[in-house]
C-alpha cells in the first residue's frame, strides 16, 4: 500500500520524467482518481513556467572574452604565486639542511678539553680536586 | 540538459584552458541562475576555473569530466555566493544595487506593459527562490533551469538519487509557498 507521501514523491518524479513505464501508468491512474494530486501537478507546471523566467540570456562574446582574459591573468598569477611558494620552500629546506648538518657536527665532534677518568666517586672527587689545584697554564 | 557520458578513459587529457573554452559560458549561465549578478557571476567563473586548474591533477576519473567540473562549479559558486551575500550585507543597499543588476529580470520585450509585468514576476520568483535553503535552491536550479536528470544531480551534489527525488519535491512545495507569501505581501 502506497502512502500519501510516497504518492507525492512518485508523482513528482513522474512530472520530471524520472519514472519507469509501470510507475508512470500507476501515477496516471492515481491522478485520475485524486483531485488534489492533479492540482498539485498543475501548481508544479505553473512553477516550472515561472522558473523559466529566470533563464538568463547566453553570455555575449564580449563577456566571454573578458572572462577569458581574466582567467589567463589569474593563471599567470597562480603560476607566479606557485613559483614564489616553491622558492620559499627551497630556502626553508636549505636552512633546515644547514641547521641539521651544523647540529650533527656539534653533537659528534669532541670539544677540546681535559678528560678525567675515575672508577669510584671518591676517585672522581680527588681527580677534580687535583685538576683545580693545578697552576693555570699560559697557553 | 544531460551531461556528456564520456569518461576520462575515452577523453584525452584536457587542460584548464581547454575546459574554460568548452564550459565557461555554461558555468556563467549557472552562476546567474544561482542568483549572482552579472559582475559576481564573472568573478564566480574566474574562481571556478582557477580551482579547476588547481584540482585537475586530483581528478581520478571516477565520474565523467563534465560531472566533476559541475561539482567543482556548484561548490565554488556556493562559497562565492555566501561571500557576496556577506559583502552585500556589509555594504549599503544603494551602493550594492548598482552592481547587482539581475540579468534575467531586466529584459526588454516588444510590448512595454508585458515587459513590466514579466520583469516584476521574474523578480518575485527570483526573490522567492533566494528565500529557499541552499540545498533546495540548488536542486531546483539544476533540475528546472539546467534540465539535468536526477542521476546527474545526485552525482554532482554527491547525494543519493532518492534524496534528490524527495529534495526536489520539498523544494517545489517550499517555492510555491514562498511565491504565494510574496504575492500576499504585494497585495497587502
Amino acid at each position: 500500500m502506497i502512502n500519501n507521501k510516497q504518492w507525492k514523491l512518485r508523482t513528482s518524479a513522474w512530472f520530471d520524467g524520472e519514472c519507469s513505464d509501470i510507475d508512470s501508468a500507476e501515477v496516471r491512474a492515481h491522478l485520475l482518481e485524486d483531485n488534489s494530486a492533479r492540482l498539485e501537478v498543475q501548481q508544479w507546471r505553473d512553477l516550472r513556467a515561472d522558473l523559466q523566467l529566470l533563464q538568463p540570456e547566453a553570455a555575449s562574446g564580449a563577456c566571454i572574452e573578458r572572462m577569458k582574459n581574466r582567467f589567463q591573468d589569474g593563471l599567470s598569477h597562480e603560476v607566479y604565486a606557485y613559483s614564489k611558494a616553491v622558492r620559499w620552500l627551497n630556502v626553508a629546506a636549505a636552512l633546515l639542511l644547514a641547521l641539521s648538518i651544523g647540529g650533527w657536527i656539534v653533537v659528534n665532534s669532541k670539544a677540546p678539553g681535559i678528560e678525567v677518568y675515575a672508577q669510584e666517586s671518591n676517585q672522581l672527587d680527588q681527580a677534580i680536586h687535583d685538576f683545580l689545584s693545578r697552576p693555570a697554564s699560559n697557553d | 540538459m544531460t551531461l556528456p557520458k564520456s569518461t576520462p578513459q575515452s577523453t584525452p587529457r584536457q587542460s584548464a584552458e581547454d575546459l574554460f573554452a568548452l564550459y565557461s559560458a555554461k558555468i556563467y549561465g549557472l552562476a546567474l541562475k544561482c542568483g549572482l549578478s552579472a559582475k559576481d557571476a564573472e568573478d564566480g567563473v574566474q574562481e571556478v576555473f582557477i580551482k579547476v586548474q588547481r584540482k585537475l591533477d586530483t581528478f581520478r576519473g571516477e565520474s565523467a569530466l563534465s560531472t566533476w567540473l559541475y561539482r567543482v562549479a556548484v561548490n565554488t559558486l556556493r562559497d562565492h555566493r555566501r561571500k557576496v551575500t556577506r559583502y552585500s550585507r556589509a555594504q549599503s543597499l544603494t551602493e550594492y544595487s548598482e552592481s547587482n543588476v539581475v540579468p534575467a529580470c531586466d529584459r526588454s520585450y516588444s510590448n512595454p506593459s508585458l515587459d513590466a509585468e514579466r520583469n516584476e514576476r521574474c523578480l518575485l520568483v527570483r526573490n522567492a527562490l533566494q528565500q529557499l535553503p541552499e540545498k533546495f535552491r540548488e536542486v531546483l536550479v539544476l533540475r528546472e533551469l539546467e534540465g539535468m536528470s536526477y542521476r546527474d544531480i545526485s552525482r554532482i551534489l554527491e547525494v543519493k538519487q532518492g534524496t534528490i527525488e524527495s529534495r526536489i519535491y520539498r523544494a517545489r512545495t517550499r517555492l510555491a509557498l514562498e511565491i504565494s507569501n510574496l504575492e500576499g505581501d504585494l497585495n497587502d
